[in-house]
């Protein structure tokens, strides 16, 4: 992969300004050599002087001559003729990228949209107001679909000074957009820009390209590589905020390496958890045998294949993430833990069963699904904020935004309190009074014995769920902190804040171990890889970053979504990365290579506020605010693309439109308007617009609610979905 | 793109503070506005979706502002829906401003408090059990699902295909079809056959096993449930033997520890509760008792599920206490149902139970049995079966630890009119024909309301 500087040598190296005037930037011979500005005044005086003195064949002689400069080169006073001239320059630059060939058009679209940003810019800085507005009107339409987001901040723009204020236009003026293009298609390109050049014309976008635009040239055949579907962004489009190495983060060679193993146990608490489940096998046995029942495998069995964790080259190293001792207490949760997992609803045992003729295997079928159980809340008046489930199920916690956390036991239990001064008036709820703003994220401790909170204050707040009381408030960030989490050996704690960094926290350090910084707008969410080494942050930036927590930098960029990002999880084996943003789509991510692997859709256009896992890493399960939960098959893509290339999905939507329509009239009558079978997927699409979004292939199930947004959807152990939203009436 | 904020706009604000400004300022000023107007908007929405929102409250403005280093504009709630007045500036040129009302201190704090708003409130329920929805009222009605079109609401098929080909016609199948193996169909016709078949007995006991220990049946439970579920509502009063082989199969299942049983829970109750204290059972309404032996074993299934299942439905336990005591307390039941119910009450929870419960209320069962026995009727086998229970469930008293009685007597003849005013005479004669007086010291001493 190389990297070119720039798209044209002839191309002055342009500053951030505005752009030179064409009449300063034409370099070619065969046009008249342009007048400085101050030659117009000249003239003036001159053609003054000829008519005082009389000299009237002469004057005519000069405006003959200087209305044949005028009429080639554009424009004299640069204030009025601007407009047009980008107008131009940029409409014809979209009639050329429209001519192109199919083959090239999706790569070319992705050139568009940062010229048209800079020019829109341009013209604000020009003080054009109107007509930047103007030309915003006349285009914004085509990248509606990709970059809503931004387009709705630029629009705000109305004075050059709000260039340098607005958050979104100096993101486009200090960093630079990167395209990733064909060698075929750079070509190409290039050779436009020359002709433009050539013809005058081409300038103002070479300079934009220069400036603003980082490009990359790939050796891929286009299509086969880089084809996506018209509203996914490509893998390293866009502006990818403090990218530490030059080139994009594709290629693999160049990412750090990654450890995402699992923890591996320590050898002492294996050894421990091993004793007692040979005991408890021993136990189990003898029941059963009196019983006369057979039995499955045994405790010990499972925890050595599945649960227990051994070092390995790919798993963290214990040193490197320095943990407590453990105690009696995680031996305990290890042994309900390999329980568990026994005990577990398989989701995909009858998936294993149904494999293809190529050994791929197939979706889980209807009778792998999960069960869902939702817990309901009445009388909100859209006040709770999120909704979280302890791992052991036995609680529940919703924040507000009168400032309270409150705790619900699950099991219909009284909250008694370790200390006797607060028990009276137990009931099955508690009311943790002690943020002095909204609350927004909580997490709960593994154990549930902790409980986290974040707020509006700029605190995160640790509470005990022995005595139900507040231990410690920590102080450091800037702005309201959105969301926090415990890591998975609940010491760690990683919280998100409005000031555009996440935090990493010990419980037993009121100030912050790790600052993570990177992100160019608010950080929405935290999760944590497995293994406790990593921490992934979404963000309003619509990206997605993974943090190595020991050393506290940037060591994957995920960069696709196309609206803020509202919730993401790593898959429990620590390989992939789930994604769901404001858009309603969800992106799987392969975190090792740093690349989408596809994007599900079938959610409408409303924000995903939560995602979660089953235990064995195919199915996942979001819910989100258009009331609806929905079951994904994730199952590994090994299908027609290996070259685990993105954009392998829009592909596929189109061949299984075609696949479904043979043998079925009343399809046919259906996609009329859309022509052809494989327009019929995108036809639908384009009628009904916004208002009902396709599935897409691994959608599995949907189930609605009544009039409830399901903030938070969480698979237990057992791989029973429990469900939490706001009834709003 | 027309401008929010129009020069005019501008300037009148700015009159109204008595500054006259040039069109050029003017115009800056009004798309500055315009602007800060927008950042605040971005602003608010992000402090909406991360609320979990989707509808935007003066309070995101508000936080909106503190973010941004604004002051926020005070006095606005989003309870208050804000009113708007209209004033008309000669020629057809209306003016529209906000009405703020002058509002006396006095008559605020005088004024009532507000209405507390109602406390938040939890429930639960199963949105899918195995993948498919079922209709109860708290989830929607596939009908609803479709009709909500206010809200935006994503695909409705579970597949591309479907979404893509049918998105109009696409016909809401009521619940997601289950394919059976023919494997699992002919093991489910061959258990059915041979269970209710009580002439073999080594493959009815096969077959029942069968069903004890087979781990790859789960697909077979609904079918099981509601086979059962059938036969009891039918054949309650055609034939005692056929609900007792129900009960096997219960059993059986309950047994089968590979089989994930507490979702049927709730299901497989009725009909045990049917078998256990239903009014008449078997063809024979004149005589209940061949049905005790039948009550009993439902009884000792039903404590099975609770003991089992008690921890995943924790109130399963609570409701069927509270059915066998209202049958119990029902002078209108059988003696056949009465059975089963003081059965039921002894086993569901235990010592404690029986005393809390079953003590207080023996004296007026005692009662209402009193004359069937003392009289000849038709039913007095049943009423002195139903004695018979009542005092074996008393005497268990006795192992109950928690009630300490000093060893050393008092008279008897006392403690005999004292158990006599408690339980009725019949019960109490019963009861120290026993002959063991600790019981009766335990007894009297739990009658003493608590």
């Amino acid at each position: 992969m190389t990297s070119t500087g720039g798209p044209a040598a002839s191309a002055a190296p342009g500053a951030n300004g505005p752009p030179p005037t064409p009449t300063t930037a034409s370099h070619s011979a065969s046009q008249p050599q342009p007048q400085p500005p101050g030659a117009q005044n000249l003239n003036n005086i001159v053609i003054e002087y000829l008519s005082k003195k009389g000299y009237n064949r002469t004057e005519a002689m000069l405006r003959q001559e200087m209305a044949a400069v005028d009429g080639s080169v554009a424009p004299i006073r640069p204030k009025e003729d601007k407009y047009p001239l980008y107008d131009k320059t940029y409409s014809r630059l979209l009639a050329w990228i429209d001519n192109s060939l199919d083959l090239y058009k999706t790569e070319l679209k992705r050139i568009a949209f940062p010229v048209f940003v800079h020019l829109y810019l341009h013209l604000i800085r020009a003080n054009l107001i109107t007509e930047a507005k103007r030309f915003f009107e006349a285009y914004n339409d085509d990248f509606r679909t990709k970059h809503s987001h931004d387009l709705t901040q630029l629009a705000s723009i109305c004075a050059p000074i709000h260039i340098e204020e607005n958050h979104t236009a100096r993101v486009y003026t200090e960093n630079k957009y990167h395209v990733t293009l064909t060698t075929v298609t750079h070509g190409l390109l290039m050779g436009y820009l020359t002709d433009q050049a050539s013809a005058g014309a081409g300038d103002v976008i070479i300079n934009i390209l220069n400036t603003n635009c980082q490009l990359y040239k790939v050796d891929w055949q286009p299509f086969l590589g880089l084809v996506g579907e018209d509203d996914i962004l490509g893998d390293n489009e866009g502006i990818l905020g403090h990218v530490t190495k030059d080139g994009p983060s594709s290629s693999q060679k160049d990412l750090p390496a990654l450890k995402l193993g699992l923890m591996p146990m320590d050898k002492d608490l294996a050894e421990d958890v091993e004793y007692e489940l040979a005991a408890e096998d021993a136990r189990e046995k003898e029941r059963r045998e009196e019983m006369g029942g057979m039995g499955g495998p045994s405790l010990l069995e499972t925890f050595q294949q599945h649960i227990k964790r051994e070092e390995s080259e790919d798993t963290p190293m214990r040193e490197d993430i320095p943990l407590p001792a453990y105690k009696q207490t995680d031996i305990d949760a290890e042994i309900k833990a390999v329980k568990d997992y026994r005990d577990k609803f398989c989701l995909s045992t009858i998936s294993g069963h149904a494999k293809t003729q190529q050994g791929v295997e197939g979706p889980p079928m209807a009778g792998a699904l999960p069960s869902v159980l939702t817990y309901t809340f009445h009388n909100t008046s859209d006040g709770v904020h999120r909704i979280v489930f302890s791992e052991d199920t036995t609680l529940c916690a919703t924040s507000h935004a009168e400032s309270y956390v409150k705790v619900w036991s699950l099991k219909g239990e009284k909250l008694w309190s370790m200390n006797p001064s607060e028990n009276h008036n137990v009931t099955t709820t508690r009311r943790y009074v002690g943020h002095s703003g909204p609350v927004y994220g909580m997490s709960f401790s593994r154990d549930a014995k902790l409980l986290l909170s974040a707020s509006a204050d700029k605190t995160v707040r640790l509470w005990s769920l022995h005595t139900h009381t507040a231990l410690v408030a920590y102080k450091g960030h800037a702005n309201p902190v959105w969301d926090v989490s415990f890591g998975p050996f609940d010491h760690y704690f990683a919280s998100a804040s409005w000031d555009r960094t996440a935090r990493i926290w010990a419980t037993e350090h009121i100030a912050p171990l790790r600052l993570l910084v990177g992100h160019l707008d608010s950080v929405t969410k935290v999760a944590w890889h497995p293994n406790s080494a990593y921490v992934v942050t979404g963000s309003a930036d619509r990206t997605l970053r993974m943090w190595d927590m020991q050393q506290g930098g940037s060591v994957r960029l995920f960069n696709g979504h196309t609206a803020p990002i509202r919730c993401q999880q790593v898959s429990p084996n620590g390989k992939y990365l789930a994604s769901g943003a404001d858009d309603g789509t969800i992106n799987i991510w392969d975190i090792g290579m740093g690349k989408r692997i596809k994007t599900m859709r079938g959610h409408a256009r409303l924000p995903i506020w939560s995602l979660s896992w089953a235990v064995e890493g195919q199915v996942l399960v979001s819910g989100a605010a258009d009331n609806t939960i929905r079951v994904w098959s994730v199952g590994e893509d090994k299908g027609n693309n290996a070259s685990n290339t993105s954009g392998t999905v829009g592909a596929e939507m189109v061949i299984n439109g075609i696949g479904g329509i043979p043998g079925d009239s009343t399809t046919k009558v259906e996609v009329g308007a859309g022509g052809t079978a494989g327009l019929g997927v995108h036809g639908a699409k384009g009628r009904k617009d916004k208002k009902e979004v396709v599935a897409t292939n691994d959608h599995l199930a949907v189930y609605y609610t009544k009039k409830t947004p399901i903030y938070t959807v969480m698979f237990t152990k057992k791989n029973l979905v429990l469900a939490g939203g706001a009834y709003l009436p | 793109m027309a401008s929010l904020v129009s020069i005019d706009t501008v300037r009148d604000n700015s009159e109204s503070m008595g500054v006259r400004l040039d069109d050029d300022v003017a115009q800056a000023l009004a798309s500055d506005v315009e602007y800060r107007l927008r950042q605040i908007m971005a602003a608010s929405i992000e402090v909406m979706k991360e609320s979990g929102r989707t509808t935007l409250y003066t309070k995101d403005l508000e936080m909106a502002a503190k973010l941004l280093d604004i002051d926020p504009p005070l006095g606005y709630q989003s309870n208050l829906g804000l009113r708007w007045g209209e004033a008309t500036l000669g020629a057809g040129q209306p003016l529209f401003y906000i009405e703020d009302e002058e509002v006396d201190f006095e008559k605020i704090i005088n004024a009532s408090l507000p209405k507390v708003p109602r406390e938040v409130t939890m429930t639960a329920h199963w949105t899918a059990i195995e993948g498919v929805q079922p209709q109860v009222p708290m989830n929607p009605s596939p009908a609803e699902a479709r009709m909500n079109e206010l809200v935006p609401r994503g695909a409705t098929t579970a597949h591309a295909l479907g979404a893509a080909g049918n998105s109009d016609n696409a016909t809401v199948k009521p619940a997601a079809k289950h394919i059976l193996s023919v494997e699992l169909q002919m093991f489910f016709d061959k258990v059915i056959s041979s269970v209710i078949d009580y002439e073999k007995d080594d493959l009815r006991s096969a077959a029942l096993s069968a069903l004890r220990t087979e781990p790859a049946i789960h697909q077979l439970l609904p079918y099981f449930v509601s086979y059962v579920t059938e036969r009891v509502t039918h054949d309650q009063k055609v034939d005692i033997k056929l609900m007792e082989s129900m009960m096997d199969i219960c059993d059986a299942m309950i047994d089968n520890e590979s089989l994930f049983m507490d979702l049927y829970v709730e299901k497989l109750c009725p009909p045990i509760l049917t078998c256990a204290v239903g009014k008449y059972l078997g063809p024979n309404t004149q005589d209940q008792t061949p049905t005790f032996p039948l009550r009993r074993k439902a009884v000792s299934i039903l404590r099975k599920l609770a003991i089992n299942y008690g921890e995943s439905s924790h109130t399963l336990r609570s409701r069927l206490g509270r059915s066998f005591l209202k049958r119990f307390l029902d002078n209108k039941q059988s003696y056949g149902s009465h059975y089963g119910s003081i059965l039921g009450l002894a086993n569901m929870g235990g010592t404690d139970s029986i005393r809390v419960l079953l003590l207080p209320n023996v004296k007026l069962f005692e009662e209402f049995i009193r004359d069937e026995i003392q009289g000849d009727g038709p039913r007095k086998a049943e009423a002195l079966e139903c004695l018979k229970v009542l005092v074996e469930t008393l005497a268990t008293l006795k192992n109950n630890k928690k009630i300490e009685v000093e060893e050393n007597g008092e008279n008897e003849e006392e403690l005999r009119t004292a158990l006599v005013d408690g339980l009725g005479p019949l019960a109490a004669s019963e009861i120290l024909k026993l002959g063991d007086l600790k019981l009766v010291k335990i007894l009297l001493k739990s009658l003493i309301p608590i």
